[in-house]
């Protein structure tokens, strides 16, 4: 741009200024909920099903009142209002009223005066069950005559899209590639649990304040659950220690408990969950089963693209509908597609209900259909950055759904990126020469019979102390060979791609909400108030807004003050998800700004003795274009109180036109985020554990509004991606959470994590803030297809199951040379 | 003085696996006697033919002790795969042998050294073999007010020695199968083999097929493959749990068993190093 040299570091834009809320964080100054004790606080203990299906015959609450401490002992008949958390089907209960649906439900609360005597109570208060019978998993649940967990069917939402004639597609296709992914439970693992503290004021206003990324989905259940007026209720989000979706819908029930006990005992009461607690109940990502298909040309163009996914969507819709909406759209991955049919079900079962968390639907569908793209590269025998360059959207393709991409479509250059800096043409080459000289190794080799089962099959198992038969041999170091890796160990390099898009904003499903609204004040001394409706949950929020403020005004980032997020402020804003915030909160703000920039331009003018379309405003404050000193922001501001000229507006934005037809045809999102990941991974040939050694992660979000806030949130989301693709998963033991905390389940360290290079390609979207589109969620998205694509590289097997452990990768291999060993007898024969 | 706690009452030597499974409610009311502090339970001494270990001293000051270091380095690998920099400055051996955990990272050296355990109660001493203290998951073999003082190590000619463990991350890892060994080998002969395994019985074991496979036998190709098989189906009892498969552990016994033998022969090799100089 041509007036880049002119306001060289004069934006504010696509500087990485000091995160806003940074050094609170790291002194320890920050206040989370826990942190706040007012005096006569009571603290609540939540008893919880046993049971994953039952019908509630009685409620004894009598020893728990007898402990001392105890206050109260709730349970749904206390609940004035409506009994339901509303979000989008209405059906998950504050507290169980009849049946308890899942292992883990909250079935009555106690109150007493410390944490201690509420959990000793909580624990005698006695439920007598009538066991119903159960399902527990989403494919048994569609099944006719499956226990009934929701409706007729247990279909919670289901979709489809259809595009072209995929039958005919696939009888005329060269290549037909088909198979089934599982992924599992995950949990969003944020490192502050679940919190809230109710209490009601003196003028009958329930104050509702904790950890939470929506505070107006909390702020409708709470004044839903006591049956009070919008208007009497009053929600503030408290520094939040991280939510990635797991604070989106279910604070609202931590937060109508805490309401509801302060409500009844008239005093202050504190919920805060153990780790084990928020394990068990609260939302988490979706275990999913996709069956993906493609068909293709000898050349690679892919004709055709079939999808059946389901979602395993536990005892209670939550947002599944929506989860679901958003994998529907993006099933058959980032590519120019004629022939299109996809069907999708999010399905009831007696499990602990999934909600959101972050990718919302789309990393399930993600790995499948891009673990896919590469056995259709390796059948057509084309190199699987090639294969999905040629099939990539481009500007003026349409998306699976009919979506023109008519701007704002950096895919292509994201592609190029990725390839050139992770040095895949030298890296891919290696890998096929090795794999090339493997054939012929193995061809020639001769796995002596032994009577130890899966050892025999495994080369490595039966070879002795450093002199296995074919142990680094020939061997070249670096990508793609197996090498000597110190200590003994063998292990083979690979490298593997994924790409994939990311619909910003709520889209088509969640049209009705997709608003947000900013108040901005200017104060006499030249700093400014802003207050906005979507949270800051770690993911730099408040840095990016308050860029965004001060460009507008032109006034210093540092006299910038983001507000906590308060119900009271703006009207409702919508939820804190869908990478939305810098979009929608950015462009509220934009729009509260510009008139009192207009009337600080007018003011500067007069100062100035310029006309107004004479006077710039930058970084540095407002000038006379024809030269001379800047007036300060300061300086303006104290001149348009001195005029008594307005300078606090409130700012409303809504999203652009969506839709979504019922055979799935529409312009599902306003937008695209596009992302290529390229994961190098070394594989222990005799172990089978997975080291990701590299990931290279490229993305276009549109203007990138903090560089360096951006990169770490896609380091957090690559590392995130590496958990779901290595290690993480919520075990139950068919109901209960058997993990269900950080002993157990299996977060990736420091030390597990890979050198990390991020790129932006910079695509402007012309209805965002300075171009922004957004970036929170896609990091997450990518990463696991491409780790198992570098996986299959390295030894040749297609993970068909995440998380993708030793154990399973060993028991792959150990399978694929059992099936050759058949193979060569049968042939010997 | 203990005697004077009334009711229930548990030592407790730095706490790294009592205060989980306190605050997880699955231990039974008690009252806590914190050992930890007490001088004579801690430091390292060393005797002509024994290093003693206090049973209260923390891994960290294991790890950075030169006696141990140069005695018994499998033991100072063991100790520092145990949880984290924090976990190792409050975790001790002592604490490690009473929780009787099978996947005990500390216990497992212990095992493949002979380890001595000094049990005391009130003036009435016992000394019992490190692998017999665990006597099932989680129980062992400690009476009312037993308290363990000191673990004995004899020096003995032995010029291999290794730690191995398998767990889901690179640190901070619950073994899913660990393996010690330690043996004298000279001219291509091994004698004085001891294998112990974690996590892959109902307690620490020690791998006594597999022992007696390598042991005066010359570490050829075909005797590690026979140890190879025996530690993997005659030793290794594993179970099936959500922290990984029987399969999987008894082939990784195998692994462990190859890769000890491989890093170690490789060393003496080269460099003829025997730990005991």
């Amino acid at each position: 741009m041509a007036t880049d040299e002119v306001t060289e570091g004069a934006s504010w834009i696509g500087r990485s200024v000091k995160r806003a809320d940074g050094r609170d964080k790291l002194t320890g100054r920050a206040k989370y909920v826990d942190d706040y004790a007012p005096a006569g606080c009571l603290h609540g203990a939540t008893v919880r099903s046993a049971k994953p299906h039952a019908r509630i015959k009685r409620i004894d609450g009598r020893a728990a009142c007898r402990v001392d401490g105890v206050e109260a002992v709730l349970t749904a008949s206390n609940i004035p209002g409506t009994n339901r958390m509303p979000l989008i089907i209405n059906d998950y209960p504050f507290l169980a009223d009849g049946v308890v649906r899942f292992v883990g439900e909250a079935v009555a609360l106690v109150v007493a005066e410390t944490p201690e005597a509420a959990r000793r109570a909580a624990a005698l208060v006695r439920v007598d069950y009538e066991d119903l019978p159960g399902v527990f998993d989403a494919r048994d649940a569609l099944k006719p005559g499956a226990p009934r967990v929701f409706g007729e069917d247990n279909v919670f939402k289901k979709f489809r899209v259809r595009r072209g004639d995929v039958e005919k597609a696939f009888a005329e296709a060269d290549v037909v590639v088909e198979a089934e992914f599982e992924t599992p439970y995950q949990a969003q693992a944020y490192i502050e649990t679940q919190g809230m503290l109710a209490e009601v004021e003196a003028d009958g206003t329930v104050f509702v304040a904790g950890s939470m990324q929506c505070p107006f989905y909390v702020h409708d259940a709470v004044a839903a659950a006591l049956g009070v007026g919008q208007n009497r209720v009053r929600i503030v989000q408290r520094p939040t220690g991280g939510g990635f979706g797991g604070k989106e819908d279910v604070p609202s029930i931590v937060a109508v408990h805490a309401a509801l006990a302060a409500h009844v005992t008239g005093r202050p009461v504190k919920f805060v969950y153990t780790r084990e607690e928020d394990f068990l109940a609260m939302s988490k990502r979706h275990p999913a089963f996709a069956r993906v298909k493609y068909g293709a040309r000898r050349d690679g163009t892919i004709t055709a693209c079939e999808v059946n996914y389901i979602l395993d969507a536990g005892a209670y819709a939550t947002l599944s509908p929506a989860v679901l909406f958003r994998g529907t759209v993006h099933a058959v991955g980032p590519y120019r597609i004629p022939n299109v049919a996809v069907d999708t079900f999010a399905v009831a079962t007696n499990k602990v209900p999934p909600g959101a968390f972050r990718g919302f639907g789309q990393p399930q569908i993600t790995f499948a259909q891009e673990s896919l793209i590469d056995e259709l590269a390796a059948r057509l025998g084309i190199d699987p950055f090639e294969l999905r360059e040629k099939n990539a959207l481009r500007l003026g393709d349409e998306t699976a759904t009919g979506q023109v991409l008519r701007e704002s479509c950096g895919f292509g250059e994201a592609l190029a990126v990725a390839r050139r800096e992770s040095g895949w043409a030298e890296k891919q080459k290696r890998g096929a020469q090795r794999r090339d000289a493997e054939t012929q190794r193995e061809e020639a080799s001769v796995i002596a019979p032994s009577r130890l089962g899966v050892l025999a099959l495994n080369p490595v198992a039966g070879a002795g102390a450093g002199a296995g038969a074919d142990a680094g041999a020939g061997a070249d170091a670096g990508a793609g060979a197996d090498a000597e890796a110190g200590a003994g160990r063998r292990v083979a390099r690979g490298i593997g791609v994924s790409a994939n898009y990311y619909g910003v904003g709520l889209g088509a499903a969640g049209k009705y909400i997709d608003r947000a609204g900013a108040h901005v004040q200017v104060q006499k001394d030249g700093t400014v108030l802003v207050a906005v409706g979507n949270t800051e949950i770690g993911q730099g929020a408040r840095s990016s807004l308050c860029q965004i403020a001060a460009e507008a005004l032109g006034a210093p980032f540092e006299a910038v003050h983001l507000l906590d997020i308060d119900t009271t402020r703006v009207p409702d804003s919508g939820p804190t998800v869908a990478s939305r915030t810098t979009l929608m909160s950015g462009n509220a703000i934009l729009d509260a700004a510009r008139p009192i920039r207009e009337t600080l331009v007018k003011v500067a003018a007069d100062v100035l003795r310029v006309a107004p379309g004479a006077v710039m405003v930058d970084a540095h404050g407002y000038r006379a274009a024809s030269g001379g000193e800047a007036l300060t922001f300061q300086r303006v501001a104290s001149e348009a109180y001195g005029r008594r000229l307005p300078v606090a507006t409130q700012g409303w934005t809504v999203a652009a036109p969506t839709s979504f037809d019922e055979n799935g045809r529409g312009d599902a999102y306003v937008v695209y985020a596009f992302s290529v990941n390229v994961a190098e991974v070394e594989v222990d040939l005799e172990t089978f554990e997975t080291r990701v050694v590299e990931v290279t992660s490229v993305h276009d979000i549109g203007r990138v509004v903090n560089p360096g806030d951006a990169e770490g949130q896609v380091e957090g989301g690559v590392v995130q991606g590496m958990g779901y693709a290595l290690c993480e998963e919520v075990v139950l033991d068919g109901a209960a959470v058997k993990n269900g905390n950080f002993t157990g389940y299996i977060l990736p360290t420091m030390a597990d994590s890979p050198a990390i290079r991020v790129r932006f390609v910079e695509a402007p979207y012309s209805a965002g803030p300075f171009g922004a589109k957004g970036l929170a969620e896609t990091p997450i998205v990518g990463p696991a297809p491409a780790i198992a694509n570098a996986i299959r590289d390295a030894v040749g097997v297609m993970a068909r199951r995440l998380p993708i452990t030793p154990e399973r990768l060993a028991e792959m291999v150990w399978e694929k040379k059992r099936e050759k060993k058949i193979g060569r007898k049968t042939e010997d024969r | 003085m203990v005697a004077r706690v009334r009711g229930a009452r548990r030592f407790v030597a730095g706490g790294t696996d009592l205060v989980v499974k306190a605050k997880d409610g699955k231990l039974a009311p008690a009252t806590w006697i914190d050992v930890a502090q007490i001088r004579e339970l801690r430091g390292i001494s060393e005797t002509r033919g024994s290093v003693v270990i206090g049973a209260a001293t923390p891994y960290t000051e294991i790890i950075e002790s030169k006696v141990v270091r140069r005695v018994l380095p499998a033991l100072v690998e063991a100790c520092a795969e145990i949880g984290s920099v924090q976990i190792r400055n409050m975790g001790t051996l002592g604490g490690n042998l009473a929780n009787a955990s099978p996947a005990a990272d500390g216990v497992v050296p212990l095992v493949a050294y002979d380890a001595e355990v000094v049990i005391q109660r009130g003036a009435r001493k016992r000394v019992i073999p490190a692998v017999d203290i665990a006597t099932g998951p989680g129980r062992s073999c400690l009476g009312q007010d037993e308290l363990i003082t000191e673990i004995r190590l004899a020096k003995r000619r032995r010029n291999i020695a290794a730690f191995l463990k398998l767990g889901p991350r690179a640190s901070m890892a619950i073994a899913k199968v660990s393996l010690a060994l330690v043996a004298d080998l000279r001219r291509g002969r091994l004698s004085d083999v001891r294998i112990a395994l974690g996590a892959v019985a109902p307690t620490v074991i020690r791998a006594t097929h597999a022992e007696a496979i390598l042991e005066g036998n010359i570490l050829s190709h075909d005797v590690i493959a026979r140890a190879r098989v025996a530690i993997a189906e005659s030793d290794a009892i594993p179970i099936t749990d959500f922290r990984s498969t029987a399969a999987y552990r008894r082939a990784m016994c195998a692994v462990l068993l190859g890769r000890a033998l491989r890093v170690n022969s490789d060393d003496v090799g080269r460099s003829g190093h025997n730990p005991l100089r």
